[in-house]
């Protein structure tokens, strides 16, 4: 059984989300390039909305770009005031997200 | 000597910009892209393989609806005549973009947002109807001190 805690984005599919206390937290990961063990820091939210319907999961990127948008959002008060639609666009050492401030 | 680390300073400026500029827009969208479906260029081009196109999208810093217009926003913050280069490329690929289909039919505006004034980079833009906004913060300041830019 899979426990649903994180909010998981599909390739090029919008999820729109309510972001609520936004954080930095340290995790150690494995490096999908190396195979080892190592420390990073991830931007969290908590998800009290998940394409509209009341849900209770956290969301979290490692990614520097997307990290530096709703972090942006976080502090001019967009965050608090709106829904964001995330579109992940994977392409490896290219990857991007666009933000859709609702 | 370790590197500083890499910091999104374009993306934080565009956001503050446009929360103080357009804060009546209708709608934004930050870091969108641009021009058609990568699958739909390999398609026109079957011998570029669709990695490239995949890899190489282009992507606008952002996209809002304001007043009725579609604004196509592009922010410089070290060398702003790059981004009147962008912005050209971009206009005629907005009406072939699939994610901007619900507002092809607003007029677009093409605006360059950048901190130092330069008479030359708005005199060049205007000829190409590029409005350019000259837009300050004191962290964008204290960041081009720091590269010896101002």
């Amino acid at each position: 059984m899979v426990l649903e805690n994180f909010v998981r984005l599909a390739p090029e599919r919008e999820k729109i989300l309510k972001l609520v206390n936004p954080r930095i937290e340290e995790k150690t990961i494995t490096d999908p390039k190396t195979k080892s063990p190592k420390v990073v820091r991830s931007w969290v939210a908590d998800v009290v909305e998940e394409d509209y319907i009341p849900t209770s999961k956290k969301f979290s990127t490692l990614s520097e770009k997307l990290a530096g948008m709703l972090q942006t959002s976080a502090l001019s008060g967009d965050l608090a005031r709106y829904r964001v639609g995330i579109t992940w666009y994977p392409r490896d050492y290219a990857t991007e997200y666009r933000v859709r401030i609702i | 000597m370790s590197r500083k680390p890499y910091e999104q300073r374009e993306r934080r400026y565009v956001q503050e910009y446009v929360n103080e500029k357009f804060s009546d827009r209708d709608f934004v969208l930050y870091n969108t892209p641009i021009g058609p479906a990568p699958e739909e260029l390999s398609k026109a081009h079957p011998e570029i393989p669709l990695e490239h196109f995949r890899r190489w999208r282009l992507w606008a810093d952002a996209v809002l609806g304001w007043k009725g217009l579609l604004v196509l926003v592009e922010a410089k913050l070290r060398n702003p005549k790059v981004g009147v280069g962008y912005l050209l490329e971009y206009a005629p690929l907005v009406k072939q973009t699939p994610e901007l289909r619900a507002y092809v039919n607003r007029p677009l505006q093409l605006r360059l947002v950048t901190p130092r004034q330069d008479p030359r980079i708005i005199d060049m833009a205007g000829t190409h109807g590029i409005i350019v906004d000259i837009f300050y913060k004191d962290w964008v300041g204290e960041y081009l001190r720091e590269v010896g830019l101002m």
